[in-house]
């Protein structure tokens, strides 16, 4: 079945009337309607009383005198020129705060002094003690060299170890030490 | 003032062509469509004027110029005679208030009936606005002779199976003679939307009038 845009002109206009039929129509009822009653403007005169249009258009509400202070700033801001103005020296007192700030580190992040971190860490060695060694005997040691256990043990008995930064000179001395001591077995520099 | 002057009452409403008659040698549109109708100036602006700096004469003359075709605009949209009086008597005190706030953005006619429609609408509700023919299966055609001179009151009850939707667009377009672009306006909807309307609003009386054994193309 055909719809209704797809159905000939002809066919479509065979469903309504005619313009002149329709006006014809409507005009001829319209002389039905009885006019307006001369009282209904009588009625509309009582609504109207008091002040005219152009006064009710200009006259406004009494306020109070703080009402009246505050729609008198409402208005004053609300001037499209007044508001660019502000709008542009706020944009200026934020430039000159921006340019006239003192550049402080008062605050850095965990990764941003990473490397000065790892300065003041000094050299850090992988070692195996010995298995009769005692802890007393491997605080000793560690003490004396400024040594702290970071990790450890692994599985294989590896502790890591840091030690106090020392000049390169230093470390050398240090390694021989730790190789000469019974209480460890193995040792090793960690890069 | 005299008021008795004021309400001498038209019977047949004012049209453009009444205010501005054709000149010689100028072709003559009564039954053209409404959007071919070329512009003229605004009848009333100069009364809506003068209303808006107070003048009551001006407000009065224009009450006795347009309250004719607002209150068959209402008849239509309305239907109740007691509605349709307070509906135009807020109409018109709507118009003194508002008188120095109007824009020119449309013709004043045009916004009157505007302001009409938005208290009728109030009145009627959105669900009795909308309701179409297929809502009254009953048709009273029984007793009316249409030969013997009942024609307008069959056209009456014709109208009256209509949706108010419908007999509203068909009062703009073929009593009030407006144009579709100020139907539009009114309406708030598009004038391809307004064309539609009037389309199915006439297919609508059709109808109605073949349910009462009339056909209209013997009109």
């Amino acid at each position: 079945m055909p719809t209704s845009e797809e159905r000939p002109e002809a066919d479509k206009k065979r469903d309504t009337m005619d313009t002149a039929t329709a006006r014809h129509i409507m005009k001829k009822t319209a002389e039905n309607v009885p006019p307006a009653h001369p009282a209904l403007f009588a009625r509309i005169e009582e609504s109207i009383e008091g002040p005219s249009p152009v006064s009710n258009a200009r006259q406004t509400p009494s306020v109070s005198p703080v009402q009246a202070l505050l729609n008198t700033v409402r208005d004053y801001l609300r001037r499209p020129q007044l508001a660019w103005g502000i709008v542009a020296v706020q944009a200026i007192v934020l430039c000159l705060f921006i340019a006239s700030a003192p550049i402080k580190n008062t605050y850095h992040t965990l990764s941003a002094n990473r490397t000065n971190i790892e300065a003041q860490a000094g050299p850090i060695f992988y070692v195996i003690f010995h298995k009769n060694a005692r802890l007393r005997e491997i605080e000793q040691l560690l003490t004396r060299t400024n040594g702290t256990i970071i990790n450890g043990p692994g599985k294989r008995g590896i502790y890591t170890i840091r030690f106090h930064p020392t000049p390169s000179a230093t470390v050398k001395k240090l390694l021989t030490t730790l190789n000469n001591s019974s209480l460890i077995t193995f040792i090793e520099r960690a890069y | 003032m005299n008021i008795g002057l004021l309400f001498v009452q038209h019977c047949a409403p004012l049209s453009s062509a009444d205010i501005f008659p054709p000149k010689k040698n100028e072709p003559f549109f009564p039954s053209t469509a409404p959007m071919n109708r070329p512009a003229t100036l605004d009848p009333f602006l100069s009364l809506l004027e003068q209303t808006a700096g107070g003048d009551r004469d001006a407000f009065a003359i224009l009450y006795q110029e347009t309250s004719r075709r607002i209150k068959v605009y209402l008849h239509r949209l309305v239907q109740d005679q007691n509605c349709i009086d307070d509906i135009l008597v807020e109409t018109y005190t709507q118009v003194w208030k508002n008188s120095a706030a109007f824009k020119g953005k449309s013709k004043v006619l045009t916004w009157m009936i505007g302001i009409a429609r938005n208290l009728a609408l109030k009145e009627i509700g959105k669900k009795r606005y909308h309701e179409d023919i297929a809502d009254h299966p009953e048709i009273e055609a029984a007793g009316i002779d249409f030969e013997a001179g009942d024609r307008k009151e069959v056209f009456r009850r014709a109208l009256a199976l209509l949706s108010p939707k419908h007999r509203e667009i068909l009062d703009l377009a073929f009593y009030q003679d407006l144009a579709y672009r100020e139907i539009a306006h009114i309406l708030n909807i598009s004038e391809g939307t307004v064309k539609t309307r009037v389309f199915y609003a006439k297919a609508s009386l059709k109808k109605a009038l073949e349910r009462m054994g009339i056909n209209s193309d013997d009109l």
